[in-house]
């Protein structure tokens, strides 16, 4: 009997299973890039920084080394890794709260200096960990548990647009805005962050690839309605697409 | 033998330049020494001062509350430091730009150290000047020691830097020969 | 002159302590009184092939070595009080996932901006830190010599602890200078292997270094395991100095860092006073049963600090009748003279 193998789990996954809500982004996010990590075959070389949020437990399923940085400071973290063991891959997984908010110095700076490493930025327009709570980049007229009446302007600021923000900068050389609300979406993820990694493999430099992401259970939505929610709205305020590539 | 030295005038007068020379000075020739400047936000124009102790014995603070000698470049510096001034302390005046002055003690010392080194065409040496009548008053150091310092502090400058601040130091001495 | 002793400021003696020390990854951000290092260390760290990097902020700083020491490197961060205030998340994160690193701390006057002054006003800081159980290992170096001396043997104690090891040292340590003889040695440990680094899960599992111990009970189990180190570390490196400790003392100045530099002075000036001095030099593990031991033997204990009585109260819990503690302490960067010093020893003497 012949047996061909059509699908496996990744060698970069543990046998972990995803502990995240049903819907939530998380899980294909890491999924992604288990895989990408084994197509490149680094597994053995590869070093991540989990943030302080949901994502903080994605050592639970990866199966290469990880450590995980205080609240914001994932960029600082991974800087120091890459700059003493240059020749590993060295990337950082943040949440929209870890890498705008509160980490808004680190991820600017690590920028700004050319850093080579890859930045996975998860945005989900809220904290999502400690019960959905407004993040810089919630939307406007967003109810969160901390607008509860909507995000004003006039109180809160307006969304905040990560990419466009950190684009002009000189040490920076590739960003790009994915989802993963449907087969093909996941599929560009997945590019996206096999060229970001390409990319620190090469020496090119800093590279930050942020994926829309869902969060049923503080969204107070369905998964389907919530992709749906993304493909409606949050793509509106956060359009999808390379935003810089200097290749 | 313990010789604790304050230094003062305005930033870039070379004040905290002529303490770490002494100490130099006093760690070539064996002896224990303690340099402690001031330090902050201050660069040029602000009150500069420094402390420099060279002794035999173990020096516990650096800090220096009774002098046995005053350097002051200027009106400033006297104002603020005349009142350590006792029978005993030598004080050596910058007579240029320190006026008005009490002088009630009988090692005090005036020297128109600004003068000398414009005479000399080289105006940024009027410390070095202070130090050589310094060095001919109270006599604890070796000649040849302040020689070898002065050039090892003025390594990789040009050749004729050396000899110009040999010249403004012998200058300050010969003042009070 | 004696050929292996140079002159040198108290913050570049750090600098040479670091590179001899091995510590290849250094960074800080620009606060006084301690600017000289993170510019020195900018030539020497280059010439040591070693990473510099001039953080944007205290915390960039901490968090960078906590990355370098994931990494398995010997690394370093300096500051003064404020900056120190900024790096107490990341120590304690380093505490937590038992990172090794180096923290010098060369204070200045607080609260708040405080001024550049001197001061020993973070001894709570460094001593007592931040959140969670846990502690540093503390030296208080008093002179530049010390600087040179403690910054060396912090990297061998925070690799054999693996715990981030604080020199706690202030402006006037930091500013002058003095003569120091360099010793220019291999450090015991700098080749211990550290299997617990990542560095990629060649023909293993990945590694975790976390802090975050979410399941029942293994956090509790983890500060326990921590509480073991820091006894060993109690048993084991305790270290003090004492001076003119004799049979018929009377008296006792209790001092530690700048502050033990100036008592010894005042101990000198005061001729016929049988008076001795007891330096801690490790602050963290505190020398409490020696003290004690010292202590029932006088009939006065002076304790002298550059801050309000800090140190005060490890002084309190080590000497039994604490009625005999007599305090003094100047704050917000005042530096006392050895005449100060036995001025009041004087008056509290003829009460």
């Amino acid at each position: 009997m012949i047996e061909k193998i059509i699908y496996k789990k990744p060698d970069s996954l543990t046998d972990v299973n995803f502990s995240y809500c049903p819907g939530c982004g998380h899980s294909t996010v890491h999924k992604i890039i288990a895989e990408v990590i084994d197509e490149l075959a680094l597994r053995e070389n590869t070093i991540a920084v989990a943030p302080v949020g949901c994502a903080v437990f994605a050592y639970n399923f990866w199966d290469f080394d990880v450590t995980e940085a205080p609240h914001g400071r994932t960029p600082a973290v991974a800087t120091a890794i890459k700059r003493v063991l240059p020749d590993r891959l060295v990337f950082s997984y943040q949440g929209d709260g870890d890498l705008a908010s509160i980490g808004m110095a680190e991820i600017v700076h690590t920028a700004n200096r050319g850093e080579n490493i890859t930045v996975i930025f998860i945005n989900n327009t809220n904290y999502g960990m400690t019960g959905g709570q407004l993040a810089p980049t919630t939307l406007l007229n967003q109810k969160t548990t901390t607008s509860p009446f909507g995000r004003d302007a006039k109180n809160y600021g307006y969304p905040f647009k990560m990419l466009e923000f950190l684009s002009p900068l000189e040490g920076v050389k590739y960003l790009e805005r994915v989802k993963v609300t449907d087969a093909a979406s996941v599929v560009k993820t997945k590019n996206a962050i096999k060229k970001g990694f390409s990319y620190q493999l090469q020496n090119i430099g800093f590279s930050m690839i942020e994926v829309l992401s869902s969060c049923p259970a503080n969204w107070r939505k369905e998964p389907l309605d919530s992709n749906k929610w993304i493909e409606e709205e949050i793509s509106k305020v956060y359009p999808v697409g390379k935003i810089k590539d200097i290749k | 033998m313990t010789e604790k030295v304050i230094i003062a005038g305005s930033g870039g007068q070379g004040v905290l330049t002529l303490g770490i020379f002494i100490a130099k000075i006093g760690f070539s020739e064996g002896k224990n020494v303690t340099w402690l400047p001031t330090y902050g936000a201050e660069k040029r124009g602000g009150f500069s001062f420094c402390y420099t102790v060279v002794s035999d014995e173990e020096i516990f603070s650096p800090v220096v509350e009774s002098p046995d000698t005053l350097i002051l470049f200027d009106q400033r510096a006297y104002d603020v430091y005349k009142e350590k001034i006792n029978q005993q302390t030598y004080v050596v005046v910058n007579s240029n730009l320190v006026k008005n002055i009490n002088k009630n003690n009988k090692n005090f010392f005036e020297i128109d150290a600004t003068k000398i080194a414009k005479e000399i065409n080289f105006i940024q040496a009027m410390n070095v000047v202070m130090f050589g009548a310094y060095f001919q008053l109270k006599k604890i150091f070796k000649i040849e020691t302040v020689y070898n310092v002065m050039k090892q502090m003025l390594k990789g400058k040009k050749e004729d830097t050396f000899l110009k601040n040999k010249i403004a130091f012998e200058k300050g001495m010969e003042f009070f020969k | 002159m004696e050929n292996n002793k140079i002159l040198i400021k108290g913050n570049h003696a750090i600098v040479e302590a670091a590179i001899d020390a091995g510590c290849r990854f250094y960074a800080g951000y620009p606060i006084t009184p301690q600017n000289e290092i993170p510019e020195y260390m900018s030539i020497k760290m280059k010439e040591a092939g070693g990473i510099f990097m001039q953080a944007e902020s205290e915390l960039i700083s901490i968090n960078l070595v906590y990355g370098a020491a994931v990494a398995g490197a010997r690394a370093m961060t300096t500051s003064s009080s404020p900056g120190i205030s900024l790096m107490q998340e990341g120590i304690s994160y380093m505490a937590g996932c038992e990172l090794p690193g180096v923290i010098v701390n060369v204070q200045r006057g607080g609260p708040g901006l405080g001024n550049i002054s001197p001061s020993q006003s973070d001894y709570f800081q460094a001593v007592k830190p931040g959140h969670g159980d846990y502690r540093l290992i503390v030296l208080a170096p008093y002179n530049t010599q010390e600087m040179y001396d403690f910054t060396f043997e912090a990297f061998d104690l925070a690799d054999k602890y693996r715990n981030p090891v604080m020199v706690l040292t202030d402006g006037l340590l930091g500013q002058i200078m003095e003569s120091i003889e360099l010793k220019r040695k291999t450090p015991e440990l700098l080749n211990q292997k550290k299997d617990w680094a990542l560095t990629g899960a060649k023909g293993r599992k990945g590694k975790r270094i976390v802090s975050l111990l979410m399941e029942p009970g293994v956090l509790e189990k983890h500060n326990f395991h921590l509480k073991e180190k820091y006894d060993l570390i109690r048993k084991t490196e305790k270290r003090f100095e004492k001076l003119g400790i004799t049979e018929d003392m009377e008296y006792l100045i209790v001092a530690f860092g700048t502050v033990a530099r100036i008592s010894k002075g005042a101990i000198k000036l005061s001729r016929d006073i049988k008076i001795g001095l007891f330096r801690p030099i490790t602050l963290f593990p505190f020398p409490y049963e020696e003290l004690k031991e010292i202590a029932r033997k006088v009939k006065k204990i002076f304790v002298f600090e550059m801050n309000l009585g800090q140190m005060l109260e490890d002084v309190k819990i080590a000497v039994e009748d604490s009625e005999k503690i007599e305090f003094y302490g100047r704050p917000g960067g005042g530096v006392p003279t050895s005449e100060e010093l036995l001025n009041f020893i004087l008056k509290r003497i003829q009460k």
